[in-house]
């Protein structure tokens, strides 16, 4: 099945960048919808479920600039356990390549009758969706995540990450446990996501943001399934944001992580930061093609 | 050299058909034509033409003298139609269509070029003219006729709604425009707008200009509707616009002086439905700079004391009633509006 053939659902909340993006989105495929403002990631997907008039759709969220090959795609959808197809989002201010931000295609059945984020009877569904065994990812990249459209957006994607990349199925683990138990590709993004940002406008937020959604996460109280709801996102912001320098604030957040949880994470400068995000990208790419392959060797 | 196709969608426009051919020996006809399979299971060369039957050749276009380079003739090459790339395509047999990319004549894997190979075929999209109860309403609609005597009427159906699936309902073509009673239409709006074929299921809202606030948006602009998606809709939503189709497009020209400020009671209930869509931030979508200018014009500026009145009146109305669906509905019951206005 071709892609194209299936409904398109473009899903803002209040992103700055939604309507550039949804504009582009449109120049490549002129029919795609879009579902705005609908609070709970649970009730925006099913509202997404509900206006697609095809049995499968695709999503693709505020902050993402598709690129046009992905509509080229055809895709085997013989596996009747998949509910959900899903590609690497890439993230403009740090590289990292995962699901964060990433397309995806939905069966709308699914869609309709899961329960997650605000809807879950689950520890892990409170924060995240939970597909199990029903959920192929792939791992190519066919956007870019561009969260860097106003210091909150940038913030407020830095600060999820904070606290998802340090559950473990959706629970808090012990502190002194983090670096153990914790997946270590999720350990990775949490230190690209606490380290890299500076040379974009916006980007020390989402570093900001990252630290202080791992420090809220795991050395309060802070109830961490809450950040699902964007409107306590937004008053964290305003008591924490604003208030002093960020620099020194980032600075602050990496003593005090490094002490409690033994993150040690070095605070970039613009240079510094572009230089990580340069190398990092030329390794990807490297990838397989570092080591000559000699056949029949 | 490669085959060439003349495809229509229905039956065969013979006028066009034979003009191709004259031009076009080696052409061949396909009427009944709804997917790719129909055309590329005749083709016998590596790629094929397709022209349209709802556009006009350009004359100093020649079809036989383009070659397809052989690093992109893998791509659908489709040309420049008027301002869209809707127009003569030049297809790879091999290459899959999908059947959407097929009906909506946009497709992922292209190379559009910038050659204008022809026009569009003038689409005379029914105009249809909604009134209720404004006193001008008559005036309006001769002055319409006048000039575009295809316009039709539609009068007196209670709903916004109603009125609108009604409207669909006597529509000849797989479009109409739409005139609400109290449009003066502007000497230079013409009902021409060429429409895209991947934009056919679109909603299309002009803007219009307000006599008695100044502002300028789509607030009573004319609208261009696709016809089964009006005939579809849902009559649960207090917004019309935007429960036909997700897909709005707002245009920038200027359409027409929408005169609300009749009499009284139309100028307090236009200005009253406004200020609930806006304050209740009910259309989606909307922008929240933009609406709070909008608001604030609309209740402060001008010297119709009867439409001020209404816009505060329903600014306050949209405010506390803002997720209160039943209530907002309301203000499509024009009985109901009437009591409103009554008893202030």
């Amino acid at each position: 099945m071709k892609i194209i053939e299936f409904d398109i659902v473009f899903l803002s909340y209040d992103e700055p960048n939604a309507d550039l993006h949804y504009a582009d989105l449109c120049v490549k495929v002129p029919w795609a919808k879009r579902v705005h403002g609908v609070k709970g990631s649970d009730h925006a997907h099913k509202a997404a479920a509900e206006l697609s008039e095809t049995d499968w759709f695709i999503t693709v969220d505020a902050d993402n600039i598709v690129d046009p090959a992905f509509f080229n795609l055809e895709l085997d959808m013989k596996d009747p356990k998949i509910q959900v197809y899903g590609w690497c989002g890439r993230n403009k201010i740090n590289g990292l390549r995962y699901g964060n931000g990433g397309i995806k295609i939905w069966k709308k059945d699914f869609v309709l009758n899961m329960k997650t984020h605000e809807n879950s009877e689950s520890d892990r569904g409170q924060v995240d969706f939970c597909w199990e065994d029903g959920y192929r990812n792939f791992p190519r990249v066919y956007s870019d995540s561009v969260i860097t459209g106003s210091p909150f957006q940038a913030w407020r994607a830095g600060f999820r990450e904070g606290v998802k990349m340090t559950l473990l199925d959706g629970v808090r683990v012990p502190p002194q446990e983090i670096k153990e138990r914790i997946w270590w590709h999720n350990i990775h993004r949490l230190r690209m996501w606490s380290t890299v940002g500076a040379h974009e406008e916006n980007g020390l937020y989402a570093v900001y943001g990252a630290r202080l959604g791992t420090w809220m996460t795991n050395c309060t109280d802070w109830n961490y399934i809450d950040v699902r709801d964007f409107e306590i996102l937004k008053n964290i912001y305003q008591e924490n944001v604003l208030h002093g320098s960020l620099e020194t604030d980032i600075k602050d957040l990496g003593d005090r992580l490094k002490t409690h949880l033994g993150l040690d994470y070095p605070c970039l400068d613009a240079a510094q930061s572009k230089f990580t995000l340069d190398l990092y990208d030329e390794t990807i790419n490297l990838g397989l093609t570092y080591y000559r392959t000699v056949d029949n060797v | 050299m490669y085959d060439i196709f003349f495809v229509s969608e229905h039956n065969c426009n013979v006028e066009l058909w034979n003009k191709c051919k004259s031009r076009f020996p080696n052409s061949q006809q396909i009427q009944n034509c709804n997917n790719i399979n129909q055309i590329s299971e005749r083709a016998l060369t590596k790629m094929f033409w397709v022209i349209w039957d709802d556009l006009c050749v350009n004359e100093t276009f020649d079809l036989n003298g383009y070659r397809a380079t052989k690093w992109d003739d893998m791509y659908v090459h489709i040309f420049q139609n008027g301002n869209n790339f809707d127009g003569i395509c030049l297809f790879p047999k091999k290459l899959k269509i999908s059947q959407r990319e097929f009906d909506n004549r946009f497709f992922t894997e292209k190379k559009e070029i910038n050659t204008t190979a022809s026009i569009p075929l003038q689409q005379h999209y029914d105009i249809i003219f909604i009134s209720f109860d404004e006193s001008n309403a008559d005036d309006n609609f001769n002055k319409l006729l006048e000039k575009f005597p295809r316009a039709k009427r539609i009068h007196g159906v209670v709903g916004i709604h109603q009125a609108h699936i009604e409207a669909a309902k006597i529509a000849t073509t797989s479009m109409f425009y739409v005139v609400d009673g109290d449009a003066v239409i502007l000497d230079n709006f013409n009902f021409d707008y060429l429409v895209p074929r991947y934009e056919r299921n679109h909603v299309h809202v002009w803007r219009s200009q307000n006599p008695v606030n100044h502002l300028e948006y789509g607030y009573g602009g004319v609208k261009l509707l696709p016809r089964e998606k009006v005939l579809a809709m849902s009559i649960d939503s207090a917004d019309m616009t935007t429960s036909i189709s997700n897909n709005l497009k707002v245009m920038n020209d200027i359409s027409n002086i929408t005169a609300f400020n009749t009499d009284p009671f139309n100028s307090w209930k236009s200005a009253f439905r406004e200020c609930v869509k806006l304050s209740s931030r009910l259309i989606d979508r909307q922008t929240e700079n933009e609406t709070q200018i909008r608001l604030t014009q609309w209740c402060t500026v001008g010297d119709d004391v009867n439409a001020i009145e209404g816009a505060i009146a329903g600014r306050e109305f949209g405010i506390k009633n803002k997720n209160n669906k039943t209530e907002l509905k309301k203000i499509n019951d024009f009985n109901w509006l009437r009591e409103q206005f009554d008893g202030r």
